[in-house]
């Protein structure tokens, strides 16, 4: 009992540590100052906007723009905070104490996870305000047009940032199991963005199960589809900007389906990181 | 030297074996958590288009990518939309029409975007076509009709899949209606859509006049009179867009079209 306590204990010092140098990195205020630009400038790209009511594509846009910043944020941090520990020597250090790889890995994930946190809190607020501050000017300007009620659904917007964080969670182990075996961080990070394209394309290629002629093709396609998680599960970001709030067990599918990929892919990287040589 | 050769297969197959592990493990959970994701997938929230062989490859072009594994749908399609309003300044048919589709493939849902690439396609397209042509051709005025019916049929195409985003929209059913009416010459089938149109949500209530003097054109003056009936009686009484008197002035000239008796006629109205 004493030691699963101490085990937890230095999970929360691990995470900790890596939430304290993630926050020193200059990268992590980087990307949130671009997203927030970013999110802010949509007011600014409106001319570009044929077809779609205002809010709607500050919503699509902002909702993009978390998707992409994220994403590049989960990929570069956790490799870089991984390869700094085991260029510097801290993993060797740490690991060589009574604590184990899983203790590490698992402590390394939930302080990337606590960063992913601090950057969505920020431009989810962001997207919020200019949001709810335009809805009020359009509001006064055409009142006709809301029935003089606001009708944004601004839950939506939680629940958007709640299944990103998770699925940035969930891009971070996948990281994280490129890493425990990669030599260098480039060759992490550009693997990693490589399965982020396959990940998010996963829609495209299950669709083209069914065009495929040669059996052998379709078995390897039907194979990659199925090796990697589907992330395109989350950016319900469409539904978000047309006011359409996801069905509750469609939800609850949609975290279970990211818990259980966070857990078995975790478990990998363990399992290789045990085995990694330093 | 021997042994140093061994521990590096030993290493190595240890490699293989972490290797082999995962991908197995990575496979089984795909499999076993398909029927979780075929329950979380939900189309309508993830606005995921649904794609054509053809389509996919389209996608490989550059920046639509970024577009949709970034999420900056929206942006990307109107970049793109953008760009081949430039290309229908210069009439350059095959970049204008390679442009609304990529961007109809990469953010299907602004309905204004399928009305105006349909619209292009069934009428402007086939203008630059028709006028292309030279003069003196022999079989000038079949290949004219020959070019506005492979445009009209291709915009018909196009605003089949709008309508698979936008289900009940009149405008794409007018639409439709219009490209048959004025382009492919069928004047049947452009009443029926109109007809159909005028039943939609929202539908104004021009569409349903517009059928009623398209049935009156192609003299099925007993189909019009009933359906005018019918229209009439539906309008409401207040609201001046309904115009209300001139589709009562309809119903008075087709009775004496078809020199209707007394008895069959609409009684006298208020204000008449």
């Amino acid at each position: 009992m004493d030691y699963h306590c101490s085990g937890l204990i230095r999970v929360r010092t691990i995470a900790i540590n890596t939430l304290r140098e993630a926050v020193r990195l200059k990268l992590f205020y980087l990307i949130i100052f671009f997203g927030c630009t970013l999110v802010g400038g949509a007011l600014l790209l409106r001319d570009f906007d044929f077809g779609r009511d205002e809010l709607r594509f500050l919503t699509d846009f902002g909702l993009g723009t978390i998707l992409l910043f994220g994403s590049i944020l989960s990929i570069g941090l956790t490799a870089q905070l991984f390869f700094n520990d085991i260029d510097h020597r801290t993993a060797l250090t740490v690991l060589a104490r009574p604590v184990s790889a899983a203790e590490f890995l698992l402590g390394k994930l939930c302080g990337i996870a606590l960063v992913l946190l601090l950057f969505l809190i920020p431009l989810l607020s962001v997207l919020m305000a200019i949001v709810f501050w335009r809805e009020g000017q359009l509001l006064a300007s055409h009142p006709s047009v809301f029935q003089g009620q606001p009708d944004y659904a601004y839950s939506g917007l939680l629940v958007f940032g709640f299944l990103q964080w998770l699925r940035l969670c969930l891009l971070a182990s996948i990281t994280l199991l490129i890493c425990s075996f990669a030599r260098t961080p480039v060759y992490a990070t550009i693997v990693s963005f490589f399965c982020l394209t396959i990940c998010q394309l996963q829609p495209v290629a299950r669709q083209q199960w069914a065009h495929i002629e040669s059996p052998v093709m379709r078995l390897v396609t039907q194979g990659i589809s199925l090796i990697f998680p589907n992330l395109q599960l989350f950016n319900i970001g469409d539904g978000i900007a047309n006011g359409v709030l996801p069905r509750i067990d469609a939800l609850a599918a949609s975290v279970g389906y990211g818990l259980a990929y966070l857990i078995i892919i975790n478990c990998l990287a363990i399992l290789s990181f045990k085995n990694r040589e330093f | 030297m021997n042994s140093r050769v061994g521990i590096l297969w030993i290493r190595l197959g240890r490699r293989i074996a972490i290797m082999v592990v995962t991908i197995a493990v990575l496979y089984g959970a795909g499999w076993l958590l398909s029927p979780l994701e075929q329950r979380a997938w939900q189309p309508e929230l993830v606005g995921w288009p649904t794609l054509k062989a053809s389509e996919t490859r389209a996608l490989t072009e550059q920046g639509v990518l970024l577009g949709l594994v970034g999420g900056l749908r929206a942006l990307t399609a109107n970049i793109i939309w953008l760009q081949s309003s430039l290309s229908w300044e210069e009439h350059d048919i095959a970049a204008t029409d390679r442009g609304m589709q990529l961007a109809l493939i990469v953010d299907s849902r602004p309905f204004l975007n399928w009305r105006n690439a349909a619209m292009i396609m069934a009428f402007d397209i086939p203008h630059w076509r028709i006028a292309e042509l030279s003069a003196t051709l022999p079989n000038r005025d079949q290949l004219v009709r020959e070019i506005r019916h492979v445009q009209g049929a291709r915009a018909l195409a196009l605003l089949e899949r709008g309508k698979v985003y936008h289900p009940n929209n009149c405008e794409l059913y007018a639409l439709a209606a219009l490209i048959h009416h004025q382009v492919l010459d069928d004047e049947e089938r452009a009443a029926s859509i109109y007809g159909y149109a005028s039943t939609l949500p929202n539908a104004p209530y021009y569409l349903a006049r517009i059928r009623g003097e398209l049935l009156r054109e192609m003299g099925k003056y007993d189909e019009a009179y009933a359906w005018y009936r019918a229209v009439y009686e539906s309008l409401p009484n207040g609201d001046p867009a309904a115009q209300k008197h001139i589709v009562l002035q309809r119903l008075r000239s087709l009775e004496t079209v078809l020199n209707l008796p007394e008895y069959k006629r609409l009684p006298k109205q208020q204000g008449q």
